[in-house]
Parts: structure tokens; sequence; C-alpha cells
């Protein structure tokens, strides 16, 4: 660092220093543990969101065996092993890229984005499906459903979206990666990673709390 | 100040005032942006307070047209003090102190601070939109079927601004981790920190833990208003006990999310301006770790008239609990100034209020903590007396206490002592006799958040509203002294207080780029006393402040 | 379960030790991972289907059964999410902090999961 002292320095001078004092490993360390942080707020969100379908399932066993019977799980273990494929070839690509090899890593997270693609229509047929046997969001006292729309939907979508989000960010590694810019250091893909397996785990649970438990 | 002082000063590099109006990495400009914000927002919630002091000088409802508007005020009172003052103003004084305690050179994410605070801005339109809208009603706990049946739709804006809020919150809470953990220096080891840093990592555990579950409400709310849905609607199988259970999750934790970074100023303040080191330093330090886990076991307590009775007794006790870390640090701070030799500063006096205010905060809350005692007293003027004795009498006494022991580093200039002085003289006094009688009608039966009451109340409320006043009054005495102490205070110089932290060890104030190279601590942040210690600080002057010594 | 043989580049290697055998396989030890995954999750399937039958045909048994069935599965999620973590999340190499940043979610929001399933439907009548 050169020898400054505040008089030399204009106020100006406050914009790019952010990166100049830290080593990439520090700089790697850092955004890691933020990356942990962030997922551990997540599973708090979560945690909120599936807490309030597994009342229903203690308190209204009927509504959802008889949700259950009519829907079958085929559809949504198909889902269920798109996902975790998708988890696969992404710590297949953060693999590649750490060998060095950008075409491979290129390839593995593009199956990772087109997992989580793959996923979402899943879960927009099924959405259909439910849609279909009168499930909806809002409350409907005549429905033989009653709340099981929204206890349902709240979780399903809320990690939906996070899929969604999932998949832009996933591109956006593609774009950059094609740019070589994680030739030399894949802290983004590993924090892209971070995320998607997060994401995946998240759906781990779900899966078996919502369709199977 | 003489004009050869105003010239020296233009030598001392601040930055242009139009900095703080552009977006910044600089932990120092985000912190001063966080604090003036936080500032103004505080000036607005005050004036909402002025309002119901007014309402309140009669029993009758005169100056509000309805019930329903000054339901909407408190409301707005309420959210506006806790998330966008107390909440922000920790984050600016962890901004602007933290990163230079540590001997870091800035924040371990300097863009996401920046996001972080500008979240803030457009958050607050969105909250205070609402205000003017169709306001929200059901009080800043928001609690169903209030706040989903019978409020209008200022209530959604309301749901929404608060989410906003947390995000940033989320965020800013990561980056303290985050640099506390990793950007410290080699020699500036966990045990050296300065307990600021410690009750700040504290309170950032706090914000990433328990801010979720605000977030994970506040959705399930927005759907509930906008979408149909009955979460927490018993007609249509909800459960209203849910939101309150969520929120207080949620909230419980982050009363001491706004406390905990006071208890570490004043271990800082008292410290520094009595010379002694702190007593129990590694107690105090352990003590901000243990009130943030065992708060998150006492949510219950703000539920004791709606919990089901078996479990009242269990959070009365975890309740009680939690008294004792804080006693930890009371009788360290008491044990840090016995013997001390005290400089009467404005800093040292607002921290001695908040000591004695606290204490008194402190047992009223144990009173509460007992079950007979709180169910008699539930939802009164008590209540209130109580959380505004932490609050105001806790936070916002630490936050001056801040504002006049750290303004000569922000700003390179000291603040004028005498005004600090009479500051406070206006705030103690006026805080004492504004919350202190509601104790007694609270006592007396008076119920909170209505705008009429019985007649025999009104001379007690006269007492309270025209001590609210002077309160209110107070603060117009620190701003003009921030903003003539800005311009035409006296040259602080690198270490006006002869502090040991590591914040003192640059120039005031200091530059982008904080220090040089990684600055050493002096072995004990609060070593004062000792021979070694002046050693230290003689250097650290000679270091800094060669040529000017005024101060 | 599966452990990586520390070869000179660590979890790159294509070996891996599973039930005392080597095994050689492009990806190493996350393609096995993903083998014990996708297992797991079939297992989990035809439990949950196999249980509900069972179930069904015994009705004079179904708490137990469904009891057993919530415990069966819970595990077997446990154990898969683990894998993710551990393997894939890189938890295993990592500083031991971040186990801590994740454990204390899952402490707090398992701690208020239970809490709120106490709560009886309808609320309570004091």
């Amino acid at each position: 660092m050169a020898q400054v002292t505040a008089q030399q320095l204009p106020s100006a001078a406050h914009a790019e220093h952010e990166h100049s004092h830290l080593s990439e490993e520090e700089q790697n360390n850092n955004l890691k543990l933020g990356v942990w942080l962030y997922l551990a707020s997540e599973i708090v969100i979560f945690s909120i969101m599936i807490v309030g379908y597994v009342i229903l399932r203690i308190n209204e066993e009927e509504v959802v065996a008889q949700a259950h019977e009519q829907l079958g799980v085929g559809l949504v273990t198909a889902n269920t092993f798109v996902l975790l494929a998708s988890s696969y070839f992404m710590v297949m690509g953060l693999r590649a890229m750490q060998r060095g090899n950008r075409a491979g890593m290129l390839r593995w997270i593009g199956a990772t984005a087109l997992g989580g693609i793959v996923f979402l229509i899943g879960q927009y047929i099924e959405y259909s499906e439910l849609s279909h046997l009168g499930i909806v969001l809002g409350f409907d006292a005549a429905s033989q459903w009653s709340t099981l729309g929204m206890r349902f939907y709240a979780p399903t979508f809320f990690h939906g979206a996070h899929v969604f989000v999932g998949v832009v960010w996933a591109l956006e590694v593609l774009r950059r990666g094609a740019q070589g810019r994680y030739d030399n250091n894949p802290i983004g893909i590993e924090m892209f990673g971070l995320y998607w397996h997060f994401v995946d785990v998240v759906w781990i649970m779900l899966f078996t709390l919502i369709y199977l438990v | 100040m003489a004009p050869a002082e105003n010239h020296e000063a233009a030598a001392v590099a601040r930055p242009a005032l139009s900095d703080y109006l552009r977006w910044s990495v600089d932990h120092k400009i985000i912190g001063v942006q966080y604090g003036v914000a936080a500032f103004l927002f505080f000036i607005v919630g005050g004036a909402m307070a002025m309002l119901i002091r007014l309402e309140l000088w009669t029993p009758a409802l005169d100056l509000m047209v309805s019930g329903s508007a000054y339901n909407s005020l408190f409301t707005m009172h309420g959210t506006i003090m806790i998330f966008l003052f107390i909440i922000p103003m920790w984050a600016a004084f962890g901004n602007f102190v933290v990163p230079l305690q540590l001997g870091a050179k800035d924040m371990a994410f300097p863009w996401l601070n920046a996001f972080a605070f500008w979240l803030i801005p457009p958050a607050a339109v969105v909250v205070l939109l609402g205000y003017f809208v169709n306001p929200a009603e059901a009080g800043w706990t928001a609690y169903p079927p209030l706040s989903t049946l019978f409020s209008g739709d200022g209530q959604t804006l309301w749901a929404l601004g608060a989410h906003l809020l947390g995000i940033s919150s989320i965020m800013g809470s990561i980056n303290f981790i985050v640099t506390i953990l990793n950007m410290r220096p080699p020699q500036m080891t966990l045990w050296r920190m300065p307990l600021l840093c410690w009750a700040v990592l504290a309170t950032s555990i706090i914000a990433v833990m328990a801010t979720p579950f605000l977030a994970g409400a506040l959705t399930l709310l927005l759907l509930d208003r906008v979408a149909g849905t009955t979460f927490f609607d018993a007609a249509g199988g909800g459960d209203v006990l849910l939101w309150q259970n969520i929120f207080w999750f949620y909230s419980h934790p982050a009363v001491y999310i706004m406390v905990l970074p006071g208890m570490g100023v004043l271990s800082e303040v008292l410290s520094v301006h009595s010379r002694k080191p702190v007593f129990g330093y590694r107690m105090v330090g352990l003590s901000s770790m243990g009130i943030a886990f065992v708060g998150f076991t006492v949510w219950a307590h703000h539920m004791f008239t709606s919990l089901q009775p078996e479990l009242r007794i269990p959070f009365m006790i975890t309740t009680m609990i939690i008294a004792v870390p804080t006693g930890i640090k009371m009788f360290s701070w008491l044990g840090t100034i016995w013997g001390g030799k005290i400089r009467f500063t404005s800093a040292m006096l607002f921290a001695l209020g908040f000591m004695s205010m606290f204490v008194i905060g402190g047992i009223t809350g144990v009173m509460l903590a007992a079950l007979p005692f709180d169910i008699h007293v539930h939802d009164t003027y008590f209540v209130v007396s109580h959380f505004h004795f932490v609050l105001f009498g806790g936070s916002v006494f630490a936050i001056y206490a801040a504002l006049y022991h750290w303004f000569p580093k922000i700003t390179g200039r000291m603040m004028n002592e005498r005004l600090g002085k009479i500051h406070f003289l206006f705030t103690y006094f006026g805080f004492l006799f504004t919350f202190f009688p509601m104790h007694i009608v609270g006592m007396l039966g008076m119920p909170r958040r209505v705008a009429v009451y019985v007649p025999e109340f009104q001379l007690w409320n006269q007492v309270i509203s025209f001590s609210a006043f002077v309160l209110g009054f107070s603060t117009f005495i620190v701003i003009y002294n921030v903003i003539r102490s800005y311009y035409r205070g006296p040259i602080a110089g690198a270490n006006p207080w002869r502090a040991l932290t590591l914040e003192w060890a640059t120039t005031s104030p200091p530059p982008p780029t904080n220090f040089d190279d990684d600055p050493i601590p002096y072995e004990d942040p609060y070593g004062y006393g000792t021979e070694a210690a002046a050693v230290y600080l003689a250097v650290v002057e000679r270091a800094f402040d060669g040529d000017s010594s005024g101060r | 379960m599966a452990e990586a043989t520390h070869h000179e580049d660590g979890h790159h290697s294509n070996t891996v030790r599973l039930l005392r055998r080597d095994i050689t396989v492009e990806g190493g030890v996350y393609t096995v991972v993903f083998g014990i995954l996708a297992i797991l999750t079939i297992i989990e399937v035809l439990s949950a289907e196999l249980l509900k039958g069972a179930i069904h045909d015994m009705p004079e048994a179904a708490v137990l059964l469904g009891a057993a069935k919530a415990v069966i599965l819970l595990v077997i999620a446990i154990i898969k999410a683990g894998l993710v973590i551990w393997f894939y999340m890189h938890l295993r190499d990592e500083n031991r902090i971040l186990a801590v940043v994740l454990l204390l979610p899952m402490l707090i929001a398992t701690l208020s999961i239970l809490y709120l399933l106490a709560i009886p439907p309808g609320g309570y009548s004091v």
C-alpha cells in the first residue's frame, strides 16, 4: 500500500479501493462465509413456510391423503431426480473448472441450468393439474381442499422462485465463464454452487415432507 | 473559533458534504449516511410522538379526527423508531467504528454495504407512503386480525417496506459477521477485540438468525392480505397465534439488536472517560453472546395473556435468566467506573444516564417477567414505560453517548461540551418525567394505544406531555450542536480522549484506507492507567498530531 | 458411506473407496454420492408407497405405521441432505465455523417448528 496521507487524497479516491487490500484467498474466504450466512438465513425462512404445511398435515390427515391419492408421486419423483442430477452436474462443473477445463465446466453448468428449467416446467405441469382438481391458493370455504392450497403452494412456490433465480444465476455464470473470468479463480462458480446445492437440499426436505410423509 | 483555526481545519481532508449524497463504498461514508438518515427518521418519529402527547393532553378525542388517526399515528411512531431509527443508527456506528477498531481497511463487502444502505430510502418511502394513503392501524406489532381484516392498504405497504428493511438488515449483518471474523489483522485476536465489536458480532448473529422469521411472517401476512389466503385467520382454518409466535421469534431478539450495540458503546465510553480497564472484559464479551442465545428462548413472555397456561412458567423462568448476562454487564460498568478518574464529558454523562435508566428498565423487565404481575399490567402504560426506559433510556442515550464520543473521529472536530451538557440535562429530566409517571398511570390501569382515557388521569398525562415536549425540544439542542461543531468546533486531533482502541490510531477523520499498513493493536484495548499505555498514547500522539496540538 | 481416498489431487480423484472396495468412475466421489442419492430416493419413494398400502390394509395399526413411516422417511431425507451438504457443498474440508453457521439456524428453526407444531388446531381455550 502506497504511503498516503489524508491531505493527498481527494474525496473521489474513495471509489475504487475495495479490492486493493485483500488477497484473493482472503476475498474467497469472505465470499464463502458470506454465502453460508445468507443460506443460514434462508433456512429460517423456509422453516416458516414448511411449518405452515406441516400444521395442516398433522391436523387434516384425510385431506392430505386424498390429495396424494389424486396426484400420485410419479411426476414429482421424476422432478426430484432432475433436481438431484442438476446438483451433481453443478459440482462436476466446479470440478472441471478447478481442473482447468473451461469447456467441460460450460457443458456441466449448462446441464445444470437445463435441469433447473426442466424442474420448473415439471412444477408448472403439476400446478396446472392441481388447479384442475380445484386446489387454489386462496381460502375457499366451499372446497373440500379448504386450506390445502395455500399451505402447499407457499413453500413450493417459494422454492420454485429460488430455482428460477438459480437458473438466471447459472446463465450469468455461463456468460462469465465463457469470457474466461473463472479460469484463475472459480470462486464465482463455487458461490453459485453453494446456492444451487442449498436449493436442492431444501427440495429434498420438501419432497419428503410434502409429498411422501 | 478564530479564523486561524478554521484555516487549519481546511487541511483536514474530510469528505465533501456532497459525497454523502452519492453512492459510496467507503464504510466511513456509509456510516455517516446511515447516521444522518436514521436521525432524520428520529425527527419524524419524534414529531409523531409529540402529536400523540398533544392528543393525550385532555381525556377526550379532540386533536385527532378519529380513533383511527390516533391508531395510525402510534403505529407509524413505533415502526419508524424501531425499523428506521434505532436499527439503522446502530448500523451507522457499527459501520464507522467497527472496521477502524479492528484495524481493517474496510468492511468485507463494501459494495453490499452500500447496497444495504441504499435499500433504506426506498423502503422508507414505501412505509411512509402507506401512512398517507390508507394508513396501517395495527401497531408496530401488526397483530392479525387487526392487520389483516381491519387495516387499510397502508398495512400492505407497511409489510412491504418492513420486508425491504429486513433484507437490508440481514445484508448489513452478514457483512459485519464476515468483517469481524475474517478482516482482523493478525495481531487483533478475538480476545483483544474492543467490546463494541463483540456486541456488534452478537447483534449481527441475532439479526441473521432472527430477521428471516420476520421475513417469513411478513410474506404470509402479505399473502393473507393480497392473495386471499388465511394463514392467520381462524375462520379460514388459520391460526391467529401463529403470527404472534413468529413475530416475537424475531422481535424479541430484535430488542437485543437494538440494545446490545448500546451496551458495547457503554463499555467503550465508561472505560475511556474514567481511565480504567473494563471490569471483567471476557465476561462482558461472553455475556453479549449469552444474551444473543438466551434471547431466542424468551419470546412468549410477550404473549402471557394468549399463551397456553402450562408454558407460562417456563417462559417466565427463561426471561428471568436473561437478566443474568444483562446484570453481568451492569456490574461490569459499575466496576469499571469505581475508583476511576471520571471526566464528566457529555459522552460520559449520557453513558451514566444510560446506566441509571437501563437499571429501571431492566428491573421493570424482571417485574413484567413475573407472570401474575404481567397479567395485571398487560397492555397498560406500565409496559409503555418499561420499553421506553429500555429503548430510549437505553438505546437512545447510548446513541447520544456514541455521538459525543466518536463525533471528533468522524468529523475531525470536537462537539461543544457546554451545549452537550445542556442537551444532557434536558434529555435526562425530560425523559425521566415523561416516562416515569407512566409506571404510575399504568399501575392505575390506563390502557395503552387508546386516545381517550378517564379524567382522573388527566393531571398525570399533562405532566407526561409537558415533559415530553421538553424532551422533544432537547433534540434541537443536539442538532444545533452537531451543525455548529461540524463547521466551527475545535480541531480534535487523532486521539482527543486518549483512548487505546485502534480507531484513535489514525487521523481524524481517517483517510479512505484507514491505515497505511496493518496496525498493531495495543495489547489490551482497555489497559488504562499503566506506564505502557501512557507510552503507547504518546507514540500515537507524536505520529499523528505532531504539529497540531490544538484541542 | 463413501470415503474419498486422498490421493495427490484430493477430491478430484476418480477412485473412491466404498465398502472396502475401490471404485473407479469418472467424477470420483461426486458420482458415487449421486448414485447413493438416487438409490436413497428410490428407497424413499418405495417405502412411502409400501407403508401407505400397509396403513390402508391394517387400519388398526395406522397410528404406529404412520409414525414409523414419518420417522423412516425423515431419516432418509436427512441423510440425503447431509450427503449434499457434506460432499457437494464441501463442508467436509471447510473451516468448522461454516458448520456452526449451518447448525445454528437449524437448531433455532427446529426448536421453533416443534413449538409451533405443539399449538392445537383452533388455538387454546384458557
